[in-house]
């Protein structure tokens, strides 16, 4: 399931792929897979990205029900 | 020990030495290791399993060819690196086009670039054998094949490479 709302949050903030990828330590195909939904991230990774971009993994990654 | 195994023995020596010394000029750290993230660890781990499996099947298509044909006998000292040819190709390929062979660390362009230089090392040592005769003796294969077939390996990684970043260029 594609993640809309990290990609929402991202382009908030002004960010490109490359420099939220760049924040986190990851490579920006990393952050293109996770906004893709192509890649299920650990729990490490999706922390250092709500940190980036000033979120809750509530508000980043919790899918409703 | 004999001169031709302890010859053997100082070019792996001298190739890793070289391996070690551009691995850090092709980091843009200047660390030997290339660092990856979780995913393209998780890509890699993939990568190997597949290249284990075509190893696997490699070595099987050689035995089932030498029943009836002397396959082994005339590929000489590259049957050895045929598997080993053939899944490092699987890896490398599989690596690539699922983004996880170049590291965070890594500077493309030096890599390519060096892959280039190698490459055609490979191949101008293979073609001089071979202009000498020496890439075949007596319908058997012989060393020299083997820089061929690296030279072949190390354009497949060029290739493969300027494939997977002219898609992505299009798709960006």
């Amino acid at each position: 399931m594609k993640n809309l709302r990290l990609k929402a949050a991202r382009a908030g903030m002004d960010l490109s792929q490359d420099e939220l990828a760049g924040l986190v330590g990851v490579s920006r195909q990393t952050i293109s897979a996770i906004e893709k939904g192509d890649y299920n991230p650990t729990i490490n990774l999706c922390i250092a990205i709500c940190r980036a971009l000033g979120k809750t993994l509530d508000e980043l990654f919790w899918e409703e029900s | 020990m004999n001169e031709k195994t302890i010859g053997f023995l100082a070019g792996i020596a001298v190739s890793l030495v070289i391996v070690y010394i551009a691995l850090k000029k092709l980091n843009s750290d200047g660390k030997a290791t290339t660092k990856y993230d979780e995913r393209q660890k998780a890509v890699r781990g993939k990568a190997y399993t597949y290249a284990f499996w075509a190893v696997l099947l490699a070595n099987c298509i050689l035995l089932a060819l030498s029943v009836n044909e002397p396959v082994i006998e005339r590929l000489g000292p590259v049957l050895f690196f045929v598997p080993v040819f053939i899944g490092i190709t699987v890896q490398i390929t599989y690596s690539i086009f699922n983004d996880g062979y170049v590291g965070l660390n890594t500077n493309l362009k030096k890599y390519l670039i060096f892959m280039i230089f190698v490459t055609i090392i490979n191949v101008g040592v293979g073609v001089m054998a071979a202009i000498n005769g020496q890439v075949c003796l007596d319908g058997r294969l012989q060393g020299p094949f083997i820089n061929i077939l690296c030279g072949i390996l190390f354009l497949i990684v060029v290739v493969d490479l300027l494939i997977k970043n002219a898609v992505e260029n299009r798709e960006a």
